[in-house]
């Protein structure tokens, strides 16, 4: 009538479990099938990490790359490594309200932490002789949107794509017998590439400023702005100097020293803050909207959209930049990306560059990053 | 485990032998959502294209996982899964427990950790437009390398797991035909009639006696009311094949010998000897109390 109560769970006997000898066959067959299973979710997972299949350029192997040009520097980032930390705000016009939906366009002022430095990945490179400068920023705070950017002093890049810069690292990558570039891939590569060309054109030619105040900084890469209408525009924008441009030849920069950006732009905010324009140059049909390598003509619209003040600088050492990823692809809505291909490989490059440094300054391999520095 | 109609603490195991639909619902979104997740995952840090849009998708999907498994762990705290057959080694119903609570401990740790991370990195955790969810750590170098390192092992720690969870779910769809994998199908399958069937309960007996034709059986309580199938626990410890029952609830006072002229053990054919059946193996039984009469053929 009734159930007892609960018994020790009564294991069949094994003739229950397999009613007929033929299962037998069946079990095996179906033990492989799920072996297979197991095996082929584990390679379709090892392929899509790039750890297994036909070598690929990942973010891990573009980074390899950049980092065997060139002596270990732990805890500094892999490019552009020397620079300082900067703050201000960013205050946006009407013209880039009405093109873009961006926050940072509203009207008020957004608070701005930011960086400014020179190209090459020596933390100690010589001011002098570093053709590029560049300037980071990251407009608004922690737990908001925010809109981070990554300038250069440079017009347009020298290559188009992710696999063209990787090939450029490597042919100017230092011979291990040697310990300098081998001067025949450097060459050959040029050869190859006409935008690289252009670009030592514009490297050789272009006058060097004075001072990181008055150097012009491009976001070289387009985006999307998009109104919020909906409207979308493609656009690159740059951050222009209202302080004069006052060019310096090689004989001034060198007998400037190594460290003279630096400390002319100390100099130069203790006067006041340093402003810039920030000008979007509308793209019109027919533009190389996705090459980085071809600058659009000169006589574009151009919008200012904004200004940049800059009111502060701290060493990057203990300065609020130091742990933060100027990736470019941290956007407010209202700004989205191109499918310039440079753009997400250099986001996917910074990312690992930023786990890498903070991970050296984590288990104490950075202590060189993070020293607070002697007053010069 | 075996049905019983013993008082528990613990919350009621279905008599159907499946997980509700709830449960099932659950399961087989957020399976999809987290091998997705995995998959995205593994991608998006090796990729130079694809970061941005996989990026973009990781950090909404990991948060609409951790909603999930919020819900699912309080919806399983309440709702006791159907048992693991008595024909499963011991050994094997300690794995599948304990790789259950591994699952869950994962689903939710991963989305913390990768909210964590993004915090201490310093990097907005945007769901979508200017939507951006508060930080939950500090902004910290050297906490921000143990977060990223715990996400990525504890992840492919997850795939593993998962990958053993498949194997075994398939060994019992395939192999061992228990109904264990029938318990979370999404739909249900058609019984493998040469194997235990799992996903129908079991009716216990004490005295497993029965009459030709129609058979009765009280139960105490209502938690075999409605149930429209089951197996019989016979005499010698084997299962019968599947049988239909009919259910009616009473109260037990009010059951006369008419109604009772089919119980399947003739000593229960009286009020009076049901009643004596009763108090032995449900310990403070009352005569005011509501059963179950299960009718069923033989």
């Amino acid at each position: 009538m009734t159930d007892p109560q609960p018994s020790p769970p009564r294991r069949p006997a094994r003739s229950e479990t397999h009613a007929a000898g033929g299962r037998r066959g069946q079990g095996i067959a179906a033990l492989a099938g799920i072996g297979a299973i197991a095996l082929a979710g584990a390679a379709a997972f090892a392929w899509t990490a790039g750890w297994i299949g036909p070598e690929r350029l990942t973010s891990q192997r573009f980074l390899d790359t950049m980092e065997a040009g060139g002596p270990a520097h732990p805890g500094f980032r892999r490019a552009h490594s020397k620079g300082v930390c900067v703050s201000g705000s960013f205050t946006g016009t009407p013209q880039g309200r009405a093109l873009s939906d961006a926050d940072a366009f509203a009207g008020q002022p957004v608070a701005v932490t930011g960086r400014l430095s020179i190209g090459g990945g020596d933390p100690q490179g010589d001011d002098a002789t570093a053709r590029v400068r560049s300037l980071a920023l990251q407009i608004g705070g922690r737990g908001e949107t925010q809109w981070r950017m990554a300038m250069n002093s440079f017009p347009f890049l020298a290559v188009a794509t992710p696999g063209e810069f990787h090939s450029q690292v490597v042919a100017n990558a230092p011979d291990p017998a040697t310990g300098k570039p081998d001067p025949e891939a450097a060459a050959a590569f040029l050869a190859a590439h006409p935008r690289a060309q252009a670009f030592q054109a514009w490297a050789k030619s272009a006058p060097w400023s004075d001072s990181w105040a008055n150097t012009q900084y491009n976001s070289v890469n387009a985006f999307q702005f998009v109104a919020a209408d909906g409207q979308r525009r493609a656009v690159r924008w740059s951050m222009r100097p209202q302080a004069p441009f006052a060019a310096m030849d090689a004989e001034a920069r060198a007998a400037a020293g190594p460290d003279f950006l630096a400390a002319e732009f100390e100099r130069r905010l203790a006067a006041g803050p340093v402003r810039w324009d920030m000008v979007a140059m509308l793209a019109a049909p027919g533009d190389a909207v996705d090459d980085p390598s071809r600058p659009w003509p000169e006589d574009r619209e151009q919008v200012v959209v904004g200004v940049l003040e800059l009111d502060a600088a701290t060493p990057q050492a203990t300065g609020a930049c130091r742990d933060i990823n100027f990736d470019p692809l941290v956007l407010p809505a209202g700004v989205e990306p191109s499918a310039d291909p440079i753009l997400s490989a250099r986001s996917a490059v910074y990312a690992r560059s930023f786990n890498r440094r903070q991970r050296e300054i984590a288990v104490g391999d950075g202590d060189q990053a993070t020293r607070p520095e002697p007053r010069r | 485990m075996t049905p019983s109609d013993t008082t528990r603490a613990a919350p009621a195991a279905p008599a159907s032998g499946r997980f509700d639909p709830l449960a099932r619902a659950l399961h087989w979104a957020m399976a999809l959502m987290i091998l997705a997740m995995l998959f995205v995952g593994a991608g998006m840090v090796a990729s130079l294209s694809g970061r941005p849009w996989l990026l973009d998708l990781h950090r909404p999907l990991g948060i609409a996982i951790l909603v999930l498994a919020v819900l699912r762990l309080g919806h399983r705290l309440r709702h006791a899964p159907p048992p693991l057959p008595a024909s499963l080694p011991r050994w094997q119903h300690w794995a599948a427990h304990a790789s259950h609570w591994m699952l869950y401990g994962l689903m939710l740790a991963m989305p913390l950790l990768g909210w964590a991370m993004l915090s201490a990195a310093g990097d907005p955790v945007r769901m979508a437009g200017d939507w951006v969810l508060p930080p939950i750590a500090p902004q910290d170098p050297a906490l921000h390398a143990a977060l990223r390192w715990a996400h990525g092992a504890l992840g492919y720690a997850l795939f593993a797991t998962i990958l053993v969870h498949v194997s075994a779910a398939l060994r019992h769809a395939w192999v061992l035909r228990d109904g264990v994998f029938q318990a979370m199908a999404p739909v249900a399958t058609a019984v493998d009639r040469h194997a235990p069937d799992a996903s129908l309960p079991v009716l216990e007996f004490a005295h497993a006696v029965f009459r030709d034709g129609r058979n009765t059986t009280v139960r105490r309580g209502t938690r075999w009311s409605g149930v429209p199938a089951a197996r019989l626990r016979l005499a010698d410890g084997s299962l019968s094949p599947p049988v239909a029952l009919e259910t009616e609830q009473r109260v037990f006072r009010d059951l006369d010998e008419a109604a009772l002229r089919f119980e399947h053990d003739p000593a229960c054919r009286t009020p009076a000897g049901l009643f004596a059946q009763l108090a032995i193996h449900y310990p403070g039984f009352r005569e005011d109390e509501v059963v179950t009469l299960c009718h069923f053929d033989r």
